[in-house]
């Protein structure tokens, strides 16, 4: 008999040395108390949160907090099972009509989380005659949706519509083709050219499928997205998205104008062999998205403290994402300084997401930051200040020193 | 694949295992001597994200398009080769 854990003797290995390097877990961080949307005790001290995909800080927000109180109360901690075989809440129903009025389609469907919502829908909607066609960054879940259909799968350069539009146009397959992209992508925090992805897949006849996890809530009128915020929200088939970033509680959904949603419904495994979402969830969900449409101050608040931290960080000679968006992407010159900054930065009281390569494009380490329209002033001030004193250190080997 | 890496290459093979060495050439940080056999995620510990952007220069090089499902099953230089191989023949996209 052989060792069927031996494949993970090399990750727990590189999780060893990650441990060993930076003298904690930054994988494996533990809040001990959750202070508010923006901050949260870590280690014993106050941290201010700047990796929490919090957009909009909504997480306590009080008409949710009161909502879920309410739904909790009412109808219980779980619904213990699927909607197909226990049956729905009319609040999932609810949530659903309200899901497709915010983005202006004829249907809603809700899954428990983002994942489920992109595993659900391509293994769905992707049958074996079907390519589809996936831009690089896409997020994990887009890719393992892929795997579990039966379609051939494409990725063709990140936001690159010329060379989607050479994959199209050499396609032979007999069946449908599809193309999938985000909003705003997660690790770079660049927005995708939706206007010129739309136009191409358009001429060659394909659907578009965009998932707005970092996008809704954050741009667009309405709160609806970069597709809306490019006017061209109608040329978009499948309006994927999650509540676990900018709605500030969990789940997952795709709006259509499509009718077979309904029927996606009967079919999408992802949907149908798991528990459907938890009543004060779904009431969260209800309250945050209806301030968020009914706010744009929100979505103000979010750019100008995005700005306050892309433009410092930009000054202190910080290499960045291409866009200046919610999402900060501060690249490392190495692993190694990546996870010397980023403990650096935790000990003076700053959050931030250590991304490592795979999961981050062109295998680079990446401190991922993502700004909350509930930063004060003053949080932005301590963060900019930590992130002045990282750069001005001697063993700093980034850009900035140079 | 029906194509095996024995015998001696057409020229036609070893202009892509050329190709495919170069490339991987740029990302070999352990220093060991690239050749067919060689494994590319195990030896050279590239990740699969490297190995699909690898395929980005390989598909336009020799203007082909290779689907994500067949990268799965490919461990060596020599069976990335064959898998562009077989693209070029085919004349563009196959399907699983
Ligand atoms: C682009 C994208 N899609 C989907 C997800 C998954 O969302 P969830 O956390 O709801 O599973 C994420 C978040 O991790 C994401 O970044």
């Amino acid at each position: 008999m052989k060792d069927l854990l031996a494949k993970f003797t090399a990750v727990g290995r590189q999780h060893a040395e990650l441990l060993a390097q930076v003298g904690s877990d930054p994988l494996g961080v533990r809040m001990d108390r959750v202070i508010g949307p923006t901050e949260a005790e870590i280690e014993g001290r106050r941290c201010v949160l700047l990796g929490s995909n919090n957009y909009l800080g909504l997480t306590f927000e009080p008409t949710a907090l009161e909502g879920a109180h309410v739904a909790l109360d009412a109808a219980g901690t779980g619904t213990t099972g699927s909607r197909v075989a226990n049956g729905s809440y009319s609040m999932h129903q609810d949530l659903e009509r309200q899901l497709a009025a915010f983005f202006r389609r004829r249907h809603a469907l809700l899954f428990s989380t983002g994942y489920q919502a992109n595993v659900g829908m391509l293994s769905a909607i992707a049958g074996r005659d079907d390519t589809v066609l996936i831009d690089s960054d896409c997020h994990a879940s887009i890719y393992d949706g892929c795997k579990l259909s039966d379609a051939t799968v494409q990725r063709f350069r990140h936001n690159d519509p010329e060379n989607l539009d050479r994959r199209l146009a050499r396609l032979q397959a007999p069946g449908n083709a599809l193309v999938v992209i985000e909003g705003i992508y997660s690790m770079l925090g660049d927005r995708a050219p939706v206007r010129e992805i739309a136009e191409v897949t358009r001429r060659h006849g394909a659907y578009l499928m965009v998932d707005e996890a970092h996008s809704l809530g954050v741009t667009g009128p309405g709160a609806r997205g970069v597709a809306a915020e490019a006017g061209v929200a109608d040329k978009v088939d499948f309006i994927v998205g999650t509540f676990s970033k900018s709605v500030g509680t969990i789940g997952g959904f795709c709006a259509a104008d499509h009718d077979a949603l309904e029927a996606i419904r009967l079919s999408a495994r992802a949907y149908l062999f798991t528990a459907s979402l938890p009543p004060a969830v779904v009431a969260s969900a209800r309250c945050t998205l209806e301030r968020m449409r009914t706010d744009p101050g929100l979505r103000d608040r979010l750019w100008a403290n995005a700005e306050i931290v892309y433009d410092g960080l930009a000054r202190m000679g910080f290499e960045l994402g291409p866009e200046k968006t919610p999402v900060i992407a501060v690249r490392m010159p190495d692993t190694q300084t990546g996870l010397a900054t980023w403990r650096d930065l935790l000990d003076a009281g700053v959050y931030v997401n250590l991304a490592l390569p795979p999961a981050t494009p062109n295998g680079n380490c990446l401190l991922r930051c993502s700004v909350c329209a509930a930063h004060s002033a003053d949080q932005l001030d301590h963060v900019l200040a930590a992130f002045a004193r990282v750069a001005d250190a001697p063993d700093w080997r980034g850009t900035a020193a140079e | 694949m029906t194509e095996n890496t024995v015998g001696t290459p057409t020229p036609e093979r070893r202009e892509i295992v050329e190709a495919v060495c170069a490339e991987l050439e740029k990302h070999n940080t352990t220093g060991i001597q690239l050749h067919e056999e060689t494994d590319v995620t195990g030896e050279l510990a590239i990740d699969s994200v490297a190995v699909m952007d690898l395929m980005f220069e390989l598909e336009e090089r020799f203007d082909i398009a290779v689907p994500l499902n067949q990268l799965g099953s490919v461990r060596t230089i020599g069976q990335i080769a064959d898998l562009v191989r077989s693209q070029a023949k085919s004349g563009g996209q196959q399907t699983e």
